[in-house]
């Protein structure tokens, strides 16, 4: 087995956490025939742009004060006055949606920031690198990958304490390993590539060759996988909220409300839809739009 | 072999990392064992008769050697919290998250390959673009949500099962696996929907191929040619993905199980982890790693494997 | 809002251990309605489901420290006496006591024909052994602390066992409610055996503990055949499990919660028994001043608070004592301080404190309840200009922080008894008590205390202990606030269901009806 069938094999399995990212990009190329294909880029930059519009809408202004508790309107059905219902202490459910979607998009955000970052450096320079360099960093990042991101979250929240930005950093932390074998793989392969031999030869240094020669050619694979790690951001911290070791009151989180939720399925079951709802349509935009980038500028490599 | 030896050497490498980072975090993070178990009733003399007791004032690196060389030979110490073997605890546990992995696997296989079959047969028509939307929404929905709405719509509308009524499979197998039919489908849901996607596209590859159209020409019928010949061969790029997909989903049972209130690995461990109960957080760690680290090695040498048969 | 009752369990658990225990809402007479509401008769036999919100964290009674593993194993263990739903000690293993003029001597005879669920006849042999492994000091400390001040455990004869103290004490049969165990029996912890209505059947960690009927139990037999207590961990799924019938009981809901179950449930209420406070340190500036403590009672309102957390159940308190333990809960000082922003407004001013202060709330972020009292005070605090973070941490780090290492500037959690004593509640604010998380030194109260710890006479004692808790409250140790309400919903294929003034579950009460 020569080195590049490694290289395949790295790229078609990435951690975990991208899990679905790895897919074999040459059986997508394939594929492109289903016309359905070009809509997934406008429609997931729509969805997109509407979901990321609402939540920033309701940074500076939601309809209602998230916290405000009226005892009058407890439990009130979905209406004009409360477009998603109340809860059990009579709050607007929309306001607090919008809340919690706040946390969330900078949880992931500042998850992509932080495992993307370091992940791309990482993978950058062990993929380009190779040797006992690249041996060493991709042991410790499969022990990484292989610690549940749960108990890393709870190690650094019992270390630094609870709040959302303790949460952006286990994470990140989590994240680093699949970002970092994504770009390793890519970077392997564009490693043997003609234009950069030659640009070698010609003397490029090798930080240039990585961020300003290689950088740009494996951008789309990239931003789809950034995306990817937006939406698992957006479902682990969800997931970590729910169980109670994520976001902390007083910041809002939908995982929270979607768990508190459950004690008034029957007698308020939009507590639970609408912010399962909203989740659902911010990761598929987001989706979307990874595959979107991905069948618009990356057929071409 | 020499590739296998190598991959070997990385995994214990990367399992000695992860049970060292877990050692190390309980070392940063604070609260005692020893003042957890005594609660406020403790006073400082009791509480350091009992960490002298557990062996917690010896150095860390001492401490580390020692629980290495224990789990070498099997003995995974003592739960703190529950004075049983961690082995015999977890050794409970294992079986649920396992089979909870397990059919919600059978799931994804359930659900993905007919599905794909039929896009593939009857590409870009109707089926095939039904199929695609519905893929890429439900592989938008966490788990989690899946999980409340089932709870909502069969356990409390429906009736179809009892919410929380988890049954040990100690009592009756049959109501063990059926408890666990609609959590496995919960976590099964996403990641059948993204297999499926990736299934067709494999497998419309594959339906282009000489070979494919050699045996169409042959008057093979699309069917019979679809799934004698392409189903394997499409099969395997997808075969990294599923294996991860088990990883994953024993790495992340613990939020389903929550959900489902299902006491398995994932519960063990975040409780384990409150009450600072190291021996058995430890194990549970290493026991997830192995796990995960294991499939890796085994996705990696599939992979190459047919690696090479594809390139023969 | 619940998230993880659990935690309340713990926290009352712990935070109350030395105490631990409680003590009882007297509540339960006048709100529990359920008696006339349910028309069916008793029925012999049937089992039930519990849900209780965290695994149990020993199975020796000796060791057992979480206050939501005693309630549990209230069923299988008794001690020479046992509490009552009135909060008397009544005769258990023993029959009769019998306590010396100095207070000095205890001694009981036990009861006929009590049996350990093993089917061994109950001995003084075993007797002496459980009091005398609780007051092993050969670890450093004795299992009970009180137990220091045993000087000897003698065996009159087979029936009769006699306790001499060090020093005289009026309240020790309080602390004889320890369990009695099997002489020399090492297996406690996985199978534990016991006197109680109930036996041990078995356990899963995380899953369930099951019970069964104690059929040759020496009193009162148990009405269910079996018991199980299942570990519901998230307190989200406590309302629909109860709904869906994998558990038919839980303690402790909120009251959003219990207003769920309005079909085939009724909800009893009772109080917690414990003392629900923002504990200050008094060892830290400003809160070393006693005015500006004072001022922080004049602008928290317990009332608002109870009405926020709980639509108003609850019952206000001002002392480090709750209307549970009867005998010495004085209703006078829940008053103490009514909501006077001025009044407080001045205190803070004559303090030096004129702008106000930054004032820290540590809180344990399992514990709803304490975190959701912890909001409303910071905001009610806002109008003296003291400006609170909350800092939620958790219970793990509470302990070691706030309660081991006094590292804290203030703190909501609730305070219970470990018994039916006085002393359970008050000695913990005496200068040199180890559970003096507070650091209240008050040559006054350590005064009276001691006085009230001495004296043989029970009026006397009482007087001295309801003085005792007068100081607390003038002298604004704590910022008093309630007895939580505990509200229990329990499936209407049941009924029984009694409150004690400690923290315990009485199972044998409950039957199933028609």
């Amino acid at each position: 087995m020569d080195r590049k069938s490694i290289n395949g094999t790295k790229k078609g399995k990435t951690s975990s956490i991208l899990s679905d990212s790895g897919k074999g990009k040459g059986v997508r190329r394939n594929a492109a025939g289903s016309k359905l294909k070009g809509y997934n880029f406008t429609f997931g930059v729509t969805l997109t742009v509407i979901m990321v519009g609402l939540i920033i809408l309701g940074f500076f202004w939601t309809p209602y004060d998230t916290e405000a508790m009226q005892g009058s309107v407890k439990l009130n059905a979905p209406s004009l006055a409360h477009i998603f219902g109340t809860d059990q202490f009579g709050r607007d459910v929309f306001s607090r949606v919008l809340a919690g979607a706040g946390s969330t998009l900078m949880i992931a955000v500042g998850t992509i920031v932080i495992g993307g970052g370091i992940g791309i450096l990482v993978g950058a320079i062990t993929g380009y690198a190779g040797g006992w360099l690249d041996e060493g960093l991709m042991r410790i990042n499969d022990a990484v990958a292989a610690f549940p991101s749960v108990l890393l979250a709870l190690v650094i929240i019992s270390i630094w304490g609870t709040g959302k930005y303790k949460v952006m950093l286990a994470l990140g932390i989590a994240f680093i390993p699949s970002f970092a074998r994504i770009v390793r793989g890519e970077f392997m392969r564009c490693r043997e590539e003609d234009y950069v031999t030659s640009a070698k030869l010609i003397g490029v240094s090798a930080p240039r060759i990585l961020f300003v020669h290689i950088l740009p050619n494996i951008l789309p694979t990239l931003l789809s996988s950034l995306t990817i790690g937006f939406n698992n951001a957006v479902i682990q911290e969800a997931g970590m909220s729910y169980l109670g070791i994520g976001v902390q009151p007083p910041d809002a989180s939908l995982g929270r409300m979607l768990s508190e939720s459950q004690t008034y399925l029957a007698s308020g079951p939009w507590c639970a839809i609408f912010p399962g709802l909203f989740l659902v349509l911010l990761i598929l935009g987001v989706g979307m739009l990874g595959e979107g980038i991905l069948d618009r500028f990356g057929g071409g490599r | 072999m020499k590739f296998v030896l190598k991959k070997i050497t990385g995994l214990i490498i990367a399992l000695l990392i992860v049970s060292m980072l877990a050692f190390l975090a309980f070392e940063v993070i604070p609260g005692d064992p020893a003042r957890s178990i005594l609660g406020t009733e403790a006073t400082e003399a009791k509480v350091q008769a009992l960490r002298e007791e557990m062996g917690l004032n010896r150095p860390l690196p001492q401490r580390y050697g020692q629980w290495v060389k224990d789990f070498l030979t099997g003995d995974m110490g003592t739960s703190y919290s529950y004075q049983v073997p961690v082995r015999e605890m977890i050794g409970d546990k294992i079986p649920i998250t396992i089979t909870l992995a397990v059919m919600a696997f059978f799931f994804i296989l359930l659900f993905s390959i007919p599905i794909s079959l039929l896009s593939v047969r009857y590409e870009n028509r109707f089926v095939d673009r039904f199929f695609l939307i519905l893929n890429q929404v439900t592989m938008s929905i966490p788990p989690f949500f899946i999980g409340i709405v089932f709870t909502f719509l069969f356990g409390l509308m429906f009736q179809w099962f009892t919410p929380g009524g988890y049954i040990s499979y100690t009592e009756s197998v049959s109501g063990f696996l059926g408890y666990l039919v609609l959590p496995s489908i919960a976590i099964a849901l996403p990641k059948a929907a993204m297999t499926t996607k990736m299934f067709r596209n494999s497998l419309i590859t594959e339906m282009r191929q000489d070979y494919v159209r050699t045996a169409l020409s042959r008057g093979n019928s699309p069917w019979r040619v679809l799934v004698r010949h392409a189903l394997r061969n499409g099969i395997l790029p997808i075969i990294t993905f599923l294996g991860m997909a088990i990883a994953d989903m024993i790495a992340n049972s613990i939020v389903i199980e929550q959900v489902f209130g299902i006491p398995g690995l994932g519960r063990t461990l975040i409780s384990s982890i409150s009450k600072r109960d190291y021996p058995v957080v430890e194990a549970v760690i290493v026991l997830i790693a192995v796990v995960i680290l294991v499939i890796n090695v085994i996705v990696d040498l599939l992979y190459q494997k047919l690696d090479k048969r594809i390139e023969i | 809002m619940k998230r993880r009752v659990m935690s309340i369990l713990l926290m009352l658990t712990m935070a109350a251990t030395i105490a631990l225990s409680g003590c009882s809402g007297d509540k339960e007479k006048q709100e529990s309605a359920p008696e006339n509401k349910l028309s069916g008769k008793p029925v012999e036999g049937g089992s039930i489901k519990v849900g209780i919100s965290q695994d149990l964290d020993s199975l020796d009674p000796h060791k057992a420290v979480a206050a939501g593993t005693k309630e549990v194993l209230f069923n299988i263990y008794e001690g020479l006496v046992k509490p009552d739903k009135d909060g008397n000690l009544i005769a258990a293993v023993a029959s009769e006591y019998k306590v010396s003029d100095d207070a000095k001597v205890y001694t009981f005879t036990l009861r006929d024909g009590v049996k350990f669920h093993n089917g061994n006849a109950v001995t003084a042999e075993d007797v002496k052994y459980s009091i005398d492994r609780c007051a092993d000091t050969s670890n450093g400390e004795p299992l009970v602390s009180a137990y220091s001040i045993i000087e000897s455990v003698n065996i009159l004869d087979e029936k009769t066992v006699e306790i001499r103290l060090t020093e005289p004490n009026t309240e020790f049969l309080a602390y004889m409610t320890t369990a009695i165990i099997p002489k020399d029996y090492d297996k406690l912890d996985t199978a534990p055996v016991g006197t109680g209505p109930f036996k041990y059947v078995s356990r899963s960690p995380q899953e369930n503990v099951i019970l069964e009927k104690n059929e040759d139990y020496w009193g009162e037999k148990a009405h269910l055949n079996q018991v199980e207590f299942k570990i519901v961990a998230d307190a989200d799924m406590v309302v629909t499990n109860l709904k869906g019938g994998s558990i038919d009981m839980a303690m402790r809901l909120t009251s959003s919660q219990a207003a769920e179950l309005t079909k085939g449930f009724h909800i009893e209420e009772g109080t917690m028994n414990l003392v629900q406070a923002l504990y200050l340190n008094n060892a830290v500036e400003p809160l070393n001043n006693e005015k500006v403590r004072q001022a922080l009672c004049y602008a928290i309102n317990p009332d608002e608070i109870m009405d926020m957390m709980s639509d108003g159940k609850g019952v206000r308190i001002g002392t480090s004592m709750y209307p549970g333990l009867k005998k010495y809960y004085d209703d006078e000082y829940a008053h103490y301080y009514e909501q006077d922003f001025e009044k407080a407004k001045e205190l803070l001013k004559e303090a030096g404190y004129e702008d106000g202060f930054d004032l820290e709330i540590t809180v344990s972020s399992a514990d709803q309840p304490h975190v959701d009292t912890a909001q409303v005070i910071a905001e009610e605090l806002k109008n003296i200009g003291v400006n609170v973070t909350i800092k939620p941490i958790e219970w793990e780090a509470w302990l070691e922080d706030v309660y081991a290492n006094r590292d804290y500037q203030s703190t909501v959690v609730g305070v219970d008894a470990s018994n039916l004593s006085a002393r359970a509640m008050l000695e913990r604010f005496t200068s040199d008590a180890p559970g003096n998380f507070i650091n209240f030194k008050n040559k006054e109260y350590d005064k009276v205390f001691g006085e009230a710890i001495a004296a043989t006479d029970e009026k006397e004692q009482i007087e001295l202990y309801k003085e005792a808790e007068g100081i607390l409250a003038e002298k604004a140790a704590n910022v008093y606030i309630q007895d939580l309400a505990n509200l229990v919903a329990i499936s209407d294929k049941y009924d029984g269901y009694t409150f004690y003034p400690l923290y315990v579950q009485d199972m044998s009460t409950i039957y199933m009806v028609e």
